[in-house]
Order: structure tokens, then C-alpha cells, then sequence
């Protein structure tokens, strides 16, 4: 049961890092950035840069979680299904 | 002079009482009326299937909006708040009640649940500003009341979506309403914890009759009206992150099951069931590539467990996350 538990938390505790990187990173560094040319059709792209790499964090947090629960489920099915 | 007991403390007290035994008379006696007109449901994670009466989650809806009525007169300043989080609540609980009744399809329901979250935006009862950790606070003014009108759905599905077991709703949100308590106290605002602890005064009161073995359902009335209630006060709290963090686990099993099935599905839609009941009583992970991937699938994967082990892991990780939360707390910028 011990070991169960840790797994399941460490899959909560990387939850947790992607969750404050992935906030960083939208907050610091992809809201935060310009172009040097600021002509009149510069702020839409940056706005709509912007939402697409923010989306892209937010798709990157989502394919992290989703690969790492399911390596964890996929070896321990296998190592369940070959003790029996 | 200083009063003896903080005021907020009373209220604190008074609410919770309120909660706790408006929803246990509540689910009482909706458990023998839902009983008498035959809307029961199957427990089938029992090999005896007993049926049990379903749609008693209304009981909690019942205790927040007594409790909400309850702080309108005793915080009269706080009236526009209350009635936000009133009709969020009661909304989401009308389409539980539909959905009970009669299941909706799996697209118009989380489009529905979309109209519980729009009193708080309709009423402004809300701060356009997202407190970052490690950086500051930024103003969404534009983008906020979208990400209110897009939380409170998710939010409600994903708690209606962690409830396969006995007591595992309850259980769990009990958790997070007793963290958002913890958190509001630290932060100083423990006036703002009034709501917190009606809803965790409700939960509590119910899961004395869903903890296992249930003998109430909540239905979909229940976990949506309770996904409603935590993402109301999330926002009215201005406590996104670390209730973000807080729910993990419910967030998490939300996405791996939508990623899994490929999309919005109902229920009932889905053939190949995640978990499997053994002679013995427990359950065991399926080991079929199209059974959905789910957060008990993920628990169970290391070999059978009974129901109320599943259910205490399931408490035992959100307590987790609720400590990783209150962690966070102390990143945010004061």
C-alpha cells in the first residue's frame, strides 16, 4: 500500500511543479513578450501569439499528466497480469 | 472593547451548524421520498447490487441555499454575493435534476452547466485579478469573466465525474471545503470563510449517509450543485491557484477519462467499464485498451482493493494536494 501511495503522489507532485512552471511560463515569459517593430498590425499577432502559446502550456501540462498516468497504469497492469 | 469570541468565529460556527443539519434532515427525508417514487439507483460495486435512493444530493443544495439565505440576513452588506452563489448553486442543481431524471446528452450537458457560473459573472461578483505565484497579480479584465464562465462547468463535471464510489464525493470536497477554510484563516479573511463552512457543514452532514456503505446516492443534482459551490467560492475567494492545486486530483481524473474515451461522453455511452468486481468483494483495474483511463483505474492498478480503500486513497491524495496548496499559498506575493 506504501509503495501505491508514493506513486500516486509523486504523480500528484509533478502535477503540482508542471502546474507552477506552466504559470511561469505564460506569466513571465510568453505575456511579457514584444516585437521590437510595433507597426499597427503587431499587437493583434502578439495578442494572438500569445493565446496560442498560452494554449500550447496549457496542451503541454495536459499531455505530461495523461503520458505519465499512463505509463504508470500500463507497467502495473502488466507486472499485475504476470504475477497471476 | 474586544469581543471574548471573534464574530467571525461564530459565524463560522453558526453556518456550519446550519449546513450540517438542514442537509441531514434533508437527506433524510429525501431518501425516503425518492424511495416511495421508485428514483433509486444500482449500487454496482456491490455483488448484492442493492438499490439505493439516487438524486439525495439535493439535500446539499437545500443546506447552501438555507445557509446563503441564512448569511444574507446575519451579513446583509454581502446580499449581492450571496444570491450570485444562491442561483449558482440552485442552477446546477435544476440540471442535475434533469439530468437525473432524464440524461442528458453528453455535449448539452456540460453547455447547460455553463448558465450556473453566469449569475456571478451577471451580478459582478467578482475581481478581475489572478494572483500568480512567484509573480504578482495580473489583471484579466477581458479574459476573466470568460475563464469564470469556462471553470465553473469543468469544475462541476469533473466532481460529478469523481464519483463512482461511495463517500467519494463528499469525502473529497469535504476536503477541499475544510482547505479553503484553512487557507482563508491563514490569509487573514476568515469572514470570507462563511460559505466554505456552510458547504463543509453539508458535506458532512451527507456523508454520514454516502460514506461506505451508502445508503443515499447523491446523483448528478449533488455533484454538480457541489462543483458549482467550490468553483462560486473559488472566484468570490479569489483563491483560483491554490484550489486549482487543491483539485488536482479530481482535474486530473476529469482529463485522463475525456482524453481516454476521446471526448464527451455520457456515462452510460461508455461499454468498456474502467474497473472490474471480483468474487472476493474487491475491485481490479481492467486490462482492456478501450476501458477508459480513470484516477480509481490508476489507484487499482496495482492490484484489487475494496471500495472504501479506493475511496481513502482518493481522501488521502486530495488532502495531498490540499497541502501542496496551502503550500503554494506562501508562493503568491503578498
Amino acid at each position: 500500500m506504501l509503495k501505491r501511495m508514493a506513486s500516486l503522489l509523486g504523480l500528484i507532485v509533478v502535477a503540482w511543479l508542471t502546474i507552477l512552471f506552466g504559470l511561469f511560463a505564460i506569466f513571465r515569459l510568453i505575456f511579457e513578450f514584444t516585437m521590437p517593430s510595433q507597426s499597427g498590425f503587431t499587437p493583434i499577432m502578439i495578442g494572438i501569439l500569445r493565446i496560442l502559446f498560452g494554449a500550447g502550456v496549457g496542451i503541454a501540462w495536459l499531455v505530461i499528466w495523461q503520458k505519465l498516468a499512463s505509463i504508470y497504469l500500463w507497467r502495473n497492469l502488466k507486472t499485475s497480469a504476470k504475477a497471476r | 472593547m474586544k469581543p471574548l469570541v471573534p464574530v467571525d468565529l461564530i459565524s463560522l460556527i453558526l453556518l456550519l451548524g446550519s449546513g450540517f443539519s438542514v442537509t441531514f434532515l434533508a437527506t433524510g427525508l429525501l431518501a425516503r421520498l425518492n424511495e416511495k417514487l421508485g428514483i433509486v439507483g444500482v449500487d454496482v460495486h456491490k455483488k448484492e447490487r442493492p438499490k439505493l435512493p439516487e438524486m439525495c444530493g439535493l439535500a446539499i443544495t437545500i443546506g447552501l441555499i438555507f445557509s446563503a439565505a441564512l448569511a444574507a440576513v446575519l451579513f446583509p452588506a454581502e446580499q449581492r454575493k450571496l444570491l450570485a452563489f444562491a442561483m449558482c448553486v440552485g442552477v446546477a442543481a435544476l440540471i442535475g435534476v434533469v439530468d437525473d431524471l432524464r440524461p442528458l446528452s453528453s455535449k448539452v450537458k456540460p453547455l447547460l452547466t455553463v448558465l450556473a457560473a453566469a449569475p456571478i459573472v451577471l451580478l459582478g461578483t467578482y475581481a478581475p485579478y489572478l494572483a500568480i505565484p512567484f509573480l504578482g497579480t495580473a489583471r484579466l479584465t477581458i479574459v476573466y469573466p470568460l475563464l469564470i464562465l469556462a471553470t465553473i462547468p469543468v469544475l462541476a463535471n469533473a466532481i460529478n465525474m469523481m464519483n463512482p464510489f461511495n463517500g467519494a464525493m463528499s469525502g473529497t470536497c469535504g476536503i477541499l471545503s475544510l482547505s479553503m477554510i484553512v487557507y482563508l484563516l491563514v490569509l487573514g479573511r476568515g469572514d470570507e470563510a462563511i460559505l466554505p463552512a456552510a458547504l463543509l457543514g453539508s458535506l458532512l452532514a451527507f456523508h454520514m449517509y454516502n460514506k461506505y456503505p451508502a445508503r443515499v446516492f447523491s446523483g448528478d443534482t449533488g455533484d454538480l450543485s457541489v462543483g458549482a459551490a467550490i468553483g462560486a467560492l473559488t472566484i468570490m475567494t479569489r483563491l483560483e491557484i491554490p484550489m486549482m492545486i487543491a483539485m488536482i486530483p479530481h482535474i486530473t481524473n476529469a482529463f485522463y477519462l475525456l482524453s481516454s474515451v476521446g471526448g464527451l461522453r455520457e456515462r452510460r455511452q461508455i461499454i468498456n467499464r474502467p474497473t472490474r468486481l471480483l468474487e472476493s468483494g474487491k475491485l481490479e483495474a481492467a486490462d482492456d485498451g478501450k476501458a477508459p483511463v480513470t484516477l480509481s483505474r490508476i489507484i487499482l492498478a496495482e492490484g484489487p482493493l475494496h471500495e472504501n480503500e479506493i475511496v481513502n486513497i482518493m481522501i488521502v491524495l486530495t488532502v495531498a494536494s490540499s497541502l501542496l496548496g496551502f503550500l503554494t499559498l506562501f508562493l503568491m506575493p503578498r
